[in-house]
């Protein structure tokens, strides 16, 4: 995978974050995306785009710290956070919400929001913002989260995610297997979180 | 048979406590631990020297509780060698599997670990001797629970019994109702997304091993208390250990729980109808049925 992507126009003034010549892979000597650079303005929502296997995943796993970077750079407001542990990723302020496997299935959904924003302050408050903001996570707490429903399941995935107040949202196909109804609610979710200031990297 | 099956139950109880820190480690790490079972020997040898160092000291503490055996040394010096046992795993941990982490696969770490089990079993026989030992010399009569069937329990049994139960229900109450008891759970069924939710997963490994080697010193205790110490005292729990885990299905606490009872209660029962040069084999035989119907064990989900 090869390509340039900016998000838009304001992207040029001071980008939230900004990926440079990025190559990484599971391989040594293999990178997959290769040569990857974008930027990503405050606020913008980015969608990148490509064919299955492409390199899209794991280009989105580079960034947050999942898979070993072998060359380039990231740079989160201007701080450089090239291949640090991922736990280390969320409080510098950039979240990922993984395609596959994004829940914890044998704890409960309150356990699984419990865990996210350990570290965040005002941890108390950020947790009833989020139930304010998911209903539907609040009305299954006690449910483990293998059990609801492939719209719940990605509700709560974003809302272990945005648990650490980020100022970048990674999202990996967040629509993949949803119903359409499902779909369309967690895009108008990623367009109204554009609208509070974080930028949004996602991969359709 | 209602005796072989108390005694299967004990000693489940006793492979329950150290198969739940194996579970973590082999599926948190991904290598199948051979050495892991010597922390029961490190625990057992442990309390027998913090025990003869507090009664030396305080005199006072050498008193059993009757009609317990256990003497208030004893019972300090437990909670001594579960610490120490845990600080060991972590040391070991430390000197040695970590470097390999690090660097090789998980087949070198297995190979790491038949050497780590040599050294622990060989510097325990260097220290104390083959000879087999006990916590104390008093003789606790067995109350007789029942004539026919014939049922013997000492009071010990019981008391190991249920403090296997208190520490099973204390980490319980720790994995349910704590962020860090989530946290351990959350890296026991997925590391990589425990670390993009924000838990350090080398503080979660450090304390894997902590409650593992605190748990198995535990174990140790409980099963020389009700049987003896010898230096072979972790090996006899190599293959009990792995069935328990294997059967409740890796990474599964409660798998691991679930799992120890039935390998205890099958090697208790084995003995009323083969000699007991068969019980060794009765570990796998529950592996083996578990897995034929449960191919990823009781608690265990198909997973990557
Ligand atoms: N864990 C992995 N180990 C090795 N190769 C992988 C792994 N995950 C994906 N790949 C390979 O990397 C390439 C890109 O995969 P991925 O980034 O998932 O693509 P996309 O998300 O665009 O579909 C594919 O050829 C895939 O087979
Ligand atoms: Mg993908």
């Amino acid at each position: 995978m090869t390509a340039s992507a900016t998000s838009s126009a304001t992207a040029a003034a001071a980008p939230v974050l900004e990926v440079a010549g990025l190559e990484a892979g599971y391989a040594r000597d293999l990178p997959i995306p290769q040569a990857i650079s974008l930027r990503l303005a405050r606020g913008s929502l980015t969608a990148i785009i490509g064919p299955n296997g492409a390199g899209k995943s794991t280009l989105i796993k580079a960034i947050a710290g999942v898979v070993p970077v072998s060359a380039g750079r990231v740079t989160l407001a201007g701080r450089d956070i090239t291949g640090i542990r991922p736990d280390r990723m969320g409080p510098m302020g950039l979240a990922y919400v993984p395609q596959t496997d994004n829940v914890f299935q044998t704890l409960t959904v309150a356990e699984n929001l419990a865990l996210a924003p350990r570290r965040t302050a005002g941890r108390a408050a950020r947790l009833a913002e989020l139930y304010a903001l998911f209903p539907p996570l609040a009305a299954k707490k006690a449910d483990r989260a293998g059990s609801p429903s492939g719209g719940q399941r990605q509700m709560l995935a974003v809302a272990m995610a945005l648990a650490q107040r980020p100022a970048v949202l990674l999202m990996d196909e967040p629509s993949a297997g949803l119903s359409p109804k499902a779909a369309g609610a967690v895009l108008d979710l990623a367009r109204s979180l554009t609208g509070q200031g974080v930028s949004v990297l996602l991969v359709e | 048979m209602i005796q072989n099956l108390a005694d299967g139950i004990l000693t489940g109880s006793v492979i329950s406590l150290g198969a739940i820190g194996l579970t973590l480690i082999m599926h948190v790490l991904r290598f199948a631990n051979f050495s892991y079972a010597e922390l029961l020997g490190i625990g057992a040898y442990a309390a027998l020297v913090f025990d003869r160092l507090l009664s030396a000291l305080a005199p006072a503490l050498a008193a059993a509780f009757r009609p317990l055996t256990l003497t208030g040394s004893l019972a300090l010096a437990t909670v001594l060698a579960m610490a120490l046992t845990g600080a060991s795993a972590v040391a070991i941990d430390r000197m040695v599997f970590r470097r390999i982490r690090a660097r090789a696969d998980p087949l070198s770490m297995v190979f790491a670990s038949f050497g780590v089990a040599l050294i622990v079993r060989n510097l325990i026989t260097l220290a104390f001797g083959h000879r087999a030992q006990l916590y104390s010399n008093d003789i606790a009569f067995a109350e007789v629970v029942s004539r026919d069937p014939m049922l013997l329990i000492k009071p010990g049994q019981v008391f190991v019994l249920v403090a296997a139960v208190v520490l099973m229900l204390a980490l319980h109450l720790i994995l349910t109702r704590t962020t860090f008891g989530f946290a351990l759970r959350a890296v026991a069924e997925n590391p990589t997304l425990a670390q993009v939710a924000g838990v350090r997963l080398a503080a979660m490994v450090t304390a894997i091993w902590l409650i593992g080697g605190a748990l198995s010193a535990a174990a140790g205790v409980f099963y020389a208390l009700t049987n003896h110490l010898s230096p072979a005292l972790g090996h006899n729990f190599v293959l009990p250990l792995f069935a328990a885990t294997i059967a409740g299905g890796i990474g599964s606490v409660y798998g691991a729980v679930a799992g120890g009872f039935p390998v205890g209660i099958a090697s208790g029962l084995s003995l009323m109808i083969l000699p007991s040069g068969y019980t060794p084999a009765m570990p796998f035989l529950i592996i083996l049925a578990v897995l034929l119907v449960r191919p990823h064990g009781l608690f265990g989900e198909a997973r990557a």
